[in-house]
């Protein structure tokens, strides 16, 4: 069978009333879609047929969602994965993250925000860029951060960031040229999203714009997206 | 001392006497004569006299010393229990609300899928009601999960400029609402002691500052909202007091707890996590809040953090 243009998405969730419901609004969205029950299932599929993305529970009998983003990667597979997390904790959400999802939602979420999630990370990995969260380091002009050892340079000088700034900085460097919104930021960094709190954000933005030396109006690498953002301008490379 | 023990006691007392008692009567009753005459010099016998009454008198004393030691015993006792059942009593709370996110959450998200998939879902008014009311839900859920994290959280620790935090938080509210920002007069006590920079999560600290402050706009639509800060007695103490609708005195009791809203304040929207957002923030710090309100006179919010010099 000749595969479609539509991409290809993998559900992974072992609620019927769930992968139902989603499978149908997935597919009248534009995009093919298969179903597996849970994540052992998930992995044969993969194993069949690697699909352009995969959208996964956490909580899953056999193999939950993070056992099956690791073994995933473990084959050196980088298909992009969305994970559905169940627990609302904040270390949940990074570890979704640092264990190689490349985003996450939590339930109960809008349908169409999945959408555009999805439709997000397949623009991130349709444009050809090398998977930067596989890479230890990262570098941008002569900025680099080595995620490993929570250690940044400009050119040879190491410079000092709080752990909130650095963690900032490196989820922009993951993204760079996406527009981030302050409140998607507060939300997968500080693992809140209390509107009125976006300040926080700023402030390490602040404090990330006077230690690398950036300029708001010229920006090298945060750009602000006026009534957007925040977007990381300069090219970032792993290495 | 216990009941027990003062019964025993007691009874143990009366033994010497009621053998004594015994004795003598046997003796009288036996017709026994003789005299016991002991003699002693006037000045022994008014020294010895004297002996007696300071015993008696340091035995009602000693009596007394001991009560007092065992009812501070007994307060504090109180006090840990009252304090370790205020605790289990929370985090049994917690546990709840976790069960209660994560059996809504996967009905939610079925029941969101599920309408927006109906294949004329986009159309139609009553599929558009399911999923309205659906994420209506989905919000409230969201946010007592919101609660919990904040509760589990550890605190991410810097030295803060309080009086920085709280100008930041009016020009903030200015800014947003500069309606309620004209009403806001910030002051500072700084002689003889300002507040020391101290050891906080500067976010969940603003999140806390901003939600007291929101609070005050949104309750008093004129008068003047004044914000203070001072050190007493160790502790950074912040007021926030506005000139608003006030709450109920029957509700007051109730405002940190999860979606309490007064009955007065069903015309403003909020989700009524708020205060109980803020109480969580001052607990983790180690300080604590506290409100004084007068239905149509207006509130008193108090944050207090301790300085740990």
């Amino acid at each position: 069978m000749e595969r479609s243009t539509r991409p290809h998405i993998l559900i992974v969730d072992d609620d019927e009333a769930i992968t139902v419901a989603l499978a149908a609004f997935l597919d009248r969205s534009g995009f093919d879609v298969r179903v597996a029950e849970d994540g052992r299932a998930g992995l044969a599929e993969v194993e069949r047929d690697v699909p352009d993305l995969v959208v996964c529970d956490v909580l899953m009998p056999h193999v939950d969602g993070r056992e099956f983003v690791r073994r995933i990667r473990d084959r050196q597979l980088w298909l992009p994965i969305i994970l559905l997390t169940q627990v609302g904790e904040s270390w949940e959400r990074s570890a979704a993250l640092d264990e190689g999802a490349d985003d996450y939602l939590n339930k109960p979420f809008d349908p169409h925000e999945l959408i555009s999630r999805i439709r997000a990370v397949l623009r991130r990995t349709v444009q050809g860029a090398p998977p930067l969260r596989a890479a230890e380091r990262l570098r941008a002009h002569d900025l680099s951060i080595d995620r490993t050892a929570r250690r940044v340079w400009r050119a040879d000088q190491e410079l000092t960031l709080t752990p909130k700034a650095l963690t900032l900085l490196e989820y922009l460097m993951l993204h760079p040229q996406e527009v981030h919104s302050r409140d998607r930021l507060l939300s997968a960094l500080w693992g809140f999203d209390f509107a009125t709190s976006s300040r926080a954000v700023d402030h390490r933005i602040a404090e990330l714009r006077r230690v690398l030396g950036d300029n708001a109006s010229e920006a090298q690498f945060i750009e602000t997206v006026q009534s957007l953002g925040y977007r990381f301008s300069a090219p970032v490379v792993a290495g | 001392m216990s009941d027990r023990r003062s019964i025993v006691l007691g009874a143990l007392a009366c033994v010497p006497v009621a053998l004594s008692a015994l004795a003598a009567g046997g003796m009288a009753i036996a017709g026994e004569q003789r005299v016991l005459a002991i003699e002693v010099a006037l000045p022994g016998a008014v020294l010895m006299v004297g002996a007696l009454v300071s015993l008696v008198a340091g035995a009602l004393l000693f009596g007394r010393a001991a009560d007092a030691r065992s009812r501070r015993r007994a307060a504090a006792a109180a006090d840990a229990a009252g304090r370790e059942a205020a605790l289990h009593e929370r985090e049994r709370h917690q546990r709840f609300l976790a069960r209660l996110d994560h059996e809504l959450k996967n009905p939610l998200t079925a029941i969101r899928a599920t309408a927006v998939a109906a294949p004329d879902g986009a159309e139609s008014p009553a599929w558009r009601t399911v999923d309205a009311q659906a994420a209506k839900l989905s919000t409230l859920v969201r946010d007592l999960r919101k609660l919990a994290d904040l509760e589990a959280r550890p605190l991410d620790l810097e030295l803060v400029d309080l009086e920085q935090v709280i100008a930041e938080a009016v020009a903030d509210l200015r800014q947003r609402d500069p309606g309620a920002g004209a009403r806001i007069d910030f002051t500072v006590t700084r002689v003889p002691w300002a507040v020391p920079p101290l050891a906080a999560d500067v976010d969940l600290l603003s999140l806390a500052i901003d939600n007291v402050l929101g609070n005050a706009a949104k309750y008093s639509t004129a008068g003047p909202i004044e914000v203070r800060l001072r050190e007493q007695d160790g502790w950074a103490v912040m007021d926030v007091a506005d000139a608003g609708r006030g709450i109920p005195a029957g509700e007051v009791s109730q405002v940190f707890d999860e979606l309490a809203r007064a009955h007065n304040a069903r015309d403003v929207t909020g989700s009524g996590i708020g205060l109980t957002l803020v109480a969580t923030v001052m607990r983790q710090h180690g300080g604590d809040v506290s409100l004084r309100s007068v239905e149509g006179s207006g509130t008193l919010v108090t944050l207090r953090l301790p300085i740990r010099r």
